[in-house]
């Protein structure tokens, strides 16, 4: 062997080790980076510019648009939702990118209800809603505020056309009793 | 013998399925985890209404033309059939139509006929596991699913000295927590995700939340959720949150179900009748619950250091 294929031969061995070295790095960063069950600002962080639609001033009375709502991350994936207008009328609802599941081995990170543990609580588990269906939420609330902006008429005044849900509390709010109307923060979810 | 608690999560039907052990070791856990993952993967591939591969969705886009079907689909679909006669049409699995109306799941582009077709217009051929449909029936079995697999997972879990199992909010408790202490649920507030409203102390029993606050949205101006009472077509008012305590999660997921579709009178009555410790939000705020409820619960303060 040349000494210039010698010298070669290192190069490609030092230059391969320490990409590999620095991939495991960025991965085990990024394997490290999971976000918590328990907090929520994490899942409800848009992804910035997801959010597409048809141009602004086409609207035609009588036909149908389709809006897509921004992507919210969630621990187990991206969650977007569409919904379709017409005459201002909200006409149907789509969820168009479900979660994939998340390889197993990241599941001793989550432990599940950080913010609940971090509070001291002794609960060892909430029965209620997952988070697919609050990111969900989040997206159509994003896709609703888009038509609207399209000059779009949102002739129904649901809550869910609120942005209260997207701006996560500091922390767990822990009311001991439930009470119907001493809670600002909280959005209707029914009417 | 191991004291550790350990904690495993994975991804299954749209859902995360969060189990805790207590007495058994980190690969004790690991191999439980997959059994269980398994089990719930099985049930998703062949019940799912969001995938074109599923056994439900062949059914559902037979058109009135006999489908033979598996033992699991037969038995699940007979269930559904059951819980809607018991109920006079509240539930109702059909319900189904009205939701892939909505561009909420499969198939795609469904467009309701004027008559939708009810619990009633299902045939079963029992000598040859057969299903037939009306024409445009789509079904949505997903409520009695979810927690038939927690059921399933939960018989794989046997032996372990202490396990919970909590699938997007629906609870299976065996043996004890650690030091034998009975384990804490909370009761999520359907206002706050982040918030709790109540909370019981349990062991070996099934625990449900269901609400109309999970998935939901808006169709011609009126706003829809997933809980249809099919008995007019009309998403039910009265009850926001109704939570069930069980032996079987089947069981207590049934019965909070069923609660919201029936409303706050007929609801409340059904509960009686069977005993199981309820707790209800009824749309105004207030709370509904009974005694065995209140035997079980814990004041939050008491475990919030």
């Amino acid at each position: 062997m040349t000494p210039f294929k010698k010298n070669l031969q290192r190069f490609f061995i030092l230059f391969f080790s320490t990409l590999s070295v620095g991939i495991i790095i960025v991965g085990v960063n990024r394997a490290k980076k999971v976000p918590t069950l328990g907090e929520a600002p994490t899942p409800l962080t848009p992804t910035p510019d997801q959010g597409t639609a048809g141009t602004p001033g086409t609207m035609v009375a009588g036909t149908t648009v389709s809006i897509t709502g921004k992507t919210y991350q969630t621990p187990y994936g991206n969650v977007t939702a569409a919904i379709q207008v017409k005459d201002g009328k909200v006409v149907g609802v789509t969820m168009p990118q479900v979660p994939n599941s998340p390889p197993s081995i990241y599941a001793e990170s989550y432990l599940v209800d950080q913010a609940i543990k971090a509070g001291g609580a002794n609960i060892q588990g909430v029965s209620g809603a997952t988070y697919t269906s609050l990111a969900f939420k989040s997206s159509l609330e994003s896709a609703i505020a888009q038509a609207k902006t399209q000059g779009q008429t949102i002739t129904t005044g649901t809550a869910s056309t609120g942005s209260s849900a997207v701006a996560p509390g500091p922390k767990p709010s822990v009311p001991l009793q439930y009470r119907g109307d001493d809670d600002d923060e909280g959005e209707e979810w029914d009417d | 013998m191991e004291n550790k608690i350990l904690h495993r999560l994975f991804h299954t039907m749209g859902i995360a399925v969060h189990c805790t052990f207590i007495g058994i070791s980190d690969k004790d856990a690991d191999i439980r985890t997959a059994e269980a993952e398994k089990i719930f993967s099985s049930y998703d591939e062949r019940f799912s209404r969001f995938k074109e591969t599923s056994e439900l969705h062949r059914l559902n886009t037979s058109n009135g033309i006999p489908q033979k079907v598996s033992i699991e689909m037969f038995q699940v679909i007979k269930e559904c059939v059951m819980l809607s006669k018991e109920t006079s049409g509240a539930f109702d699995p059909s319900v189904g139509s009205i939701l892939a109306s909505y561009g909420y799941g499969l198939p795609a582009n469904f467009i309701l006929p004027d008559t939708i077709p009810t619990y009633e217009s299902i045939v079963f051929n029992n000598q040859d596991l057969e299903i037939t449909l009306a024409p445009g029936q789509v079904l949505e079995p997903a409520s009695l699913v979810k927690s038939i697999a927690i059921s399933a997972a939960g018989q794989a879990f046997d032996g372990i000295p202490g396990f919970m199992i909590n699938a997007g909010g629906d609870i299976l408790t065996r043996g004890t927590f650690e030091k034998g202490l009975p384990w804490n649920i909370a009761i999520q507030d359907p206002r706050n995700p982040r918030a709790i409203v109540a909370a019981v102390s349990i062991r070996n029993a099934g625990m449900a939340t269901s609400g109309v606050y999970q998935a939901h949205g808006e169709h011609q101006g009126k706003p829809w959720h997933h809980l249809i009472n099919m008995q007019n077509g009309n998403t039910t008012r009265g009850i926001t949150s109704a939570t069930v305590i069980a032996h079987t999660c089947e069981e207590a997921d049934t019965e909070a179900t069923l609660a919201i579709l029936l409303g706050p009178t007929l609801g409340v009555m059904r509960l009686e009748q069977r005993g199981f410790p309820y707790f209800l939000i009824l749309d105004d705020g207030t709370i509904r619950k009974n005694a065995a409820f209140t035997a079980l619960e814990v004041p939050i303060d008491t475990l919030i250091s």
